[in-house]
């Protein structure tokens, strides 16, 4: 699992609001990045 | 809180409720038991998650069941103080998590049942299960979704966990029969227009499984003898000490406030 690729996280408010970086996980693939994603920054903006 | 006293049967109504409670409160727990043993902390988080999803089921549903029951039980008298003959979750749910592969097939075979049949109970005539059923589709579609991105990848990934997925498979298919199973309680619900007819959600729930067993490239074990008994109290050895654990601090120091 050490050599899941890095993932950079961006989160937005809503349609055409500025994204702001919101961390970084490691994932096997872009599906489990994204579900990851939604995940780890439940409670913050949902992306 | 009332204790676990000899009581009268409950009636259906509550019957049903406390089925679907007990089942969301033990999957809640066995997913639970993965904080601090998860394989990657993203995947810890997203357990944690789902399970805070179903502890939040149990908690609606057993509060509900309460207050038809109407014997001074909320929803943590119902939790922590109820023995195991007096639990109905469903056997799938109570089995030990056994390897990741097995906890995320597990997780697949009943969240795609929970889609089914939440789905169907928004329409329930009782309004508060319906509005309950409503708020809960839109997290058991999350899970279904979460746990078969990973059945796909472990079944469709190395040889190890190739192998260990179809072995998930092939041990808790046969659990699988008690969640089309009808018995009195589910039939007196489905014509009071309350409960779900389980035997119709099947065949949406097999094109699901179906769907996501061909692209992990997993086979679908033959349908043989089915355990059950889970709805009506008759559990798996497995239960006792997972309520233990779950009931212990409530059962040591009644009615602890933080």
């Amino acid at each position: 699992m050490h050599d899941w690729p890095l993932w950079e996280i961006f989160l937005r408010t809503g349609n055409g609001a500025a994204y702001r970086h919101a961390g970084g996980l490691h994932a096997p693939d872009a599906a489990l990045a994204l579900q990851a994603a939604r995940d780890v920054t439940r409670g913050a903006a949902r992306g | 809180m009332n204790g676990s006293l000899p009581m009268t049967p409950p009636s259906p109504h509550v019957a049903y409720l406390l089925r679907l409670g007990d089942s969301a409160l033990i999957n809640a727990q066995r997913l639970i038991e993965w904080c601090g043993q998860g394989p990657v902390l993203e995947e810890e988080v997203a357990l944690a998650n789902l399970a805070m999803d179903h502890l939040g089921q149990a908690r609606a549903l057993l509060a509900h069941a309460g207050a038809i029951e109407g014997q001074c039980r909320d929803e943590d008298a119902l939790a922590f103080l109820r023995d195991s003959v007096d639990f109905c979750n469903l056997l799938l749910v109570e089995l030990p998590n056994g390897d990741f592969a097995e906890t995320m097939v597990r997780q697949l075979l009943y969240s795609a049942w929970l889609v089914e049949l939440y789905g169907a109970l928004a329409n329930s005539a009782d309004p508060q299960l319906a509005a309950i059923a409503a708020k809960s589709a839109k997290e058991v579609a999350y899970h279904r979704r979460h746990a078969a991105t990973w059945v796909i990848r472990l079944g469709d990934g190395t040889e190890e966990s190739r192998r260990r997925a179809q072995a998930a498979l092939d041990a808790l298919w046969m659990f699988t029969g008690e969640l089309f199973a009808m018995d009195e309680v589910d039939r007196a619900m489905v014509e009071a227009g309350i409960g779900a007819d389980l035997a119709a959600l099947k065949p949406a729930w097999d094109e699901v499984v179906d769907l996501t067993l061909a692209e992990a490239t997993l086979a679908r074990p033959e349908d043989g003898w089915m355990q059950s008994g889970g709805k009506q109290g008759r559990h798996t050895e497995h239960l006792v000490p997972l309520l233990a654990e779950m009931q212990i601090l409530q059962r040591s120091h009644p009615d602890a406030r933080w």
